[in-house]
């Protein structure tokens, strides 16, 4: 016990001390931030412009250009009616104006007016001056018809569209299909990558003791299983620090950040999540952790286990290759399945609790086969490694290597 | 002091080690020694409980060895990786520690074996920043550090510097006096030849001959005569009094009939070529293994 823990603490000291380890210890939880806030500022195209943006004006109504600047003031945006086309032209071409409008004396019997960008393709800038135009130019038809401006307002607002979900506990909450995409697609992505770097990282570490005869030292003081065990914790505890520092730093910044941007993830980065994503992260590792260190007891070199780990890497692919179905049908029984199929429920499950928390009981259910499957794994994974720690010289296939488990 | 009796092991077909019986004792540098492929590996794993054998038994101390004798065997593999990443005294104190030692009775011992091979100017660095001829002294400072009473070393000597081997050569033997008992695997005769006192000769899982080196020696040997000369030797081989002759790049090693005269064949030769060196030797140990080899393959 005391040499297992021995192991535990030079595996830990080993990951820790990886300079990848640090730098992405470091920008995890920039990351998380980012995918958890980031798509709703792009879906909230409003808050992209920036304060005191300028837009010019080149119109012979002045009048007009009253109006648009106290509407656009309203938006952050001011206007600038000095100039002519070409001045305008430089001043967008200069960067001080983000644009600038044209406006015909019969804008309102053309209606037509030129926009003017530097990109032409700024789409959120475009969508708000449209907005405002419409509502500014379809208010002075109103006007010319003889409605004083209260009754314009009154009846030229728009309606509030808002997306909302349904959940089994009723409340409802703020939900867009893209914003919910991009958040699922990120953390599962962490997921997937944390799992199978550190995974990976087990199994070549395996495999370079085994092919530098380290493991034979090792073996001269300490059982196989030690070895296997050791590193499995020992890596497994420097990836949990990881998870519990970016878990908590994005705590912070969401919960000092929020008010400031006053943004609503459009995912709420409820604790219960972050809770989540650590348990599914340690059941992850467990399973692809214990299988990679068993294919590096198999494998020659690290080729060799590349060519070997495939089969696992299928199954950690399959969830981010099919996210977009499955946010969209978080509840189709294909998604189900594959939420209580072993070696695609860490990530599966995750998904569906993010987007559609499913019934306790489906969660439970869901984990305890995955339980059982880690125990069977790392069963399995112990014989396995106990037969391919000592065989050197010989590229066996997948098959071969199963075959070691009745050993 | 470690036995083995009758000691089994096959993989499949394989018979890796087929019966062997052999006792190493305390102060006795013990040479186990065969060419590749001869079983050496698989008997130093299942003395080192890393296999178990499939009969017989390993005693060490007279008690059937297991898990718990593992902190008193030091073992040099002969492959050798070592973490590239780690400190020199970091490394060497976990392998300590993996050997159930405490910190300051570690350091204490570590801190003497790099003093001995002027290395403590590197115990802060890291493996990677050592020389080749360091890494393979961090490593037998590595299998000998805990104090252990039983030391193997497997070819201690391959891709090491002549000073280096001197330095490990002289600790090997030291470790011998103090009364440790090891176990040194070669599969180059002249190596055990220098160093070890007592030697078991394998060849595919079986023992060919095992006993103190001068007793084998004196068994096998109807004496031996090395000769250094120019000129074309093939005329060896139709002499009536030479029984077997091995050609080394630089000089012949011949045995001759038992009633051969040494006088004779001596102006024999010098008659036809050119003599530098001529001695009458005890066999060495490679001649010994080829001819023992040659004459049970003659028996099948």
């Amino acid at each position: 016990m005391n040499k297992l823990f021995e192991i535990i603490k030079h595996e830990f000291k080993l990951t820790a001390m990886n300079r990848l380890y640090l730098v992405m210890t470091i920008l995890g939880p920039l990351l998380i931030f980012a995918v958890s806030v980031l798509p709703t500022l792009i879906t909230r195209n409003t808050t992209l412009i920036k304060e005191g943006s300028v837009i010019g004006i080149v119109t012979e109504e002045s009048s007009l250009t009253y109006v648009l600047s106290a509407v656009f003031t309203e938006s952050g945006i001011e206007i600038d009616p000095e100039g002519t086309v070409e001045e305008q032209m430089n001043k967008v071409l200069d960067g001080k104006n983000i644009g600038f409008l044209i406006v015909p004396e019969d804008y309102l019997e053309s209606n037509r007016i030129e926009f003017y960008t530097k990109s032409g393709t700024d789409i959120a800038l475009y969508e708000i001056v449209k907005g405002i135009l419409s509502k500014v130019i379809v208010s002075q038809r109103l006007a010319e018809r003889g409605l004083d401006s209260q009754e314009i307002a009154h009846l030229s607002r728009n309606p509030e569209l808002v997306s909302k979900r349904i959940s089994t506990t009723g409340e409802t909450r703020q939900q867009d299909f893209l914003s919910v995409l991009l958040t699922a697609l990120a953390f599962v992505m962490l997921l997937y990558m944390t799992t199978l770097l550190y995974g990976q990282m087990i199994g070549r570490s395996v495999v370079l003791e085994k092919s530098s005869k380290t493991v034979e030292i090792m073996l001269s003081s300490v059982r196989p299983l030690d070895i296997l065990f050791g590193k499995i914790i020992g890596r497994g505890a420097a990836g949990l620090l990881q998870y519990g520092i970016w878990v908590s730093v994005a705590l912070l910044l969401i919960k000092f950040l929020d008010p400031v941007l006053s943004i609503q993830s459009s995912i709420n980065l409820e604790p219960e999540f972050l809770g989540f994503l650590i348990i599914f992260f340690i059941l992850a590792f467990l399973l692809y952790s214990s299988a990679y260190g068993a294919l590096g007891a198999g494998a020659e070199d690290d080729q060799h286990l590349g060519q070997l780990g495939w089969p696992l890497i299928i199954f950690l692919v399959l969830p981010i290759v099919m996210i977009s179905p499955i946010v969209m049908n978080p509840d189709a029984p294909f998604v189900i399945a594959l939420s209580y199929f072993p070696m695609t429920s860490p990530l599966v499950m995750f998904i569906r609790i993010l987007i559609n928390k499913p019934p306790a009981w489906e969660i439970l259910i869901s984990m305890a086969i995955l339980i059982a499957t880690i125990i069977g794994m790392i069963y399995a994974a112990a014989k396995i490694f106990r037969v391919g720690i000592l065989m050197t010289g010989k590229r066996v296939s997948f098959r071969e290597i199963l075959r070691w488990i009745k050993y | 002091m470690i036995e083995l009796q009758n000691v089994r092991k096959h993989f499949g077909s394989v018979k890796a080690v087929d019966g062997i019986s052999f006792a190493a004792r305390p102060g006795n540098i013990f040479g186990l020694i065969g060419p590749n492929g001869a079983g050496k590996s698989t008997t130093i794993r299942m003395i080192m409980n890393i296999l178990a054998p499939d009969s017989g038994n390993i005693y060490f101390s007279g008690e059937t060895i297991g898990e718990k004798d593992k902190e008193r065997i030091g073992y040099l593999p002969e492959e050798r990786g070592l973490y590239k990443k780690v400190k020199v005294n970091d490394l060497l104190l976990y392998f300590c520690a993996l050997k159930g030692k405490n910190r300051a009775w570690s350091q204490e011992k570590i801190d003497f074996w790099l003093k001995k091979f002027d290395l403590l100017a590197w115990k802060e660095r890291k493996i990677e920043e050592l020389s080749k001829g360091m890494t393979q002294k961090i490593q037998f400072i590595a299998a000998v550090a805990h104090d252990p009473d039983l030391l193997f070393f497997d070819e201690p000597f391959s891709g090491i510097d002549p000073v280096s081997a001197d330095i490990i050569t002289e600790s090997i033997i030291d470790l011998g006096k103090e009364g440790k008992t090891i176990l040194f695997s070669t599969h180059i005769m002249e190596n055990a030849e220098k160093i070890c006192s007592d030697i078991f000769l394998m060849n595919k899982g079986s023992e060919i001959v095992s006993g103190s080196l001068q007793d084998i020696k004196n068994t096998y040997g109807s004496r031996s005569i090395i000769v250094e000369c120019d000129g074309d030797t093939e005329f060896l081989n139709r002499l009536p009094q030479v029984d077997n002759f091995i050609r080394y790049p630089r000089w012949l090693e011949i045995q001759l009939i038992e009633e051969a005269s040494q006088e004779e064949f001596l102006r024999l030769l010098a008659a036809k070529l050119r003599i530098r060196k001529y001695e009458i030797v005890s066999p060495t140990l490679h001649k010994i293994f080829v001819s023992l080899v040659k004459e049970e393959a003659g028996n099948e």
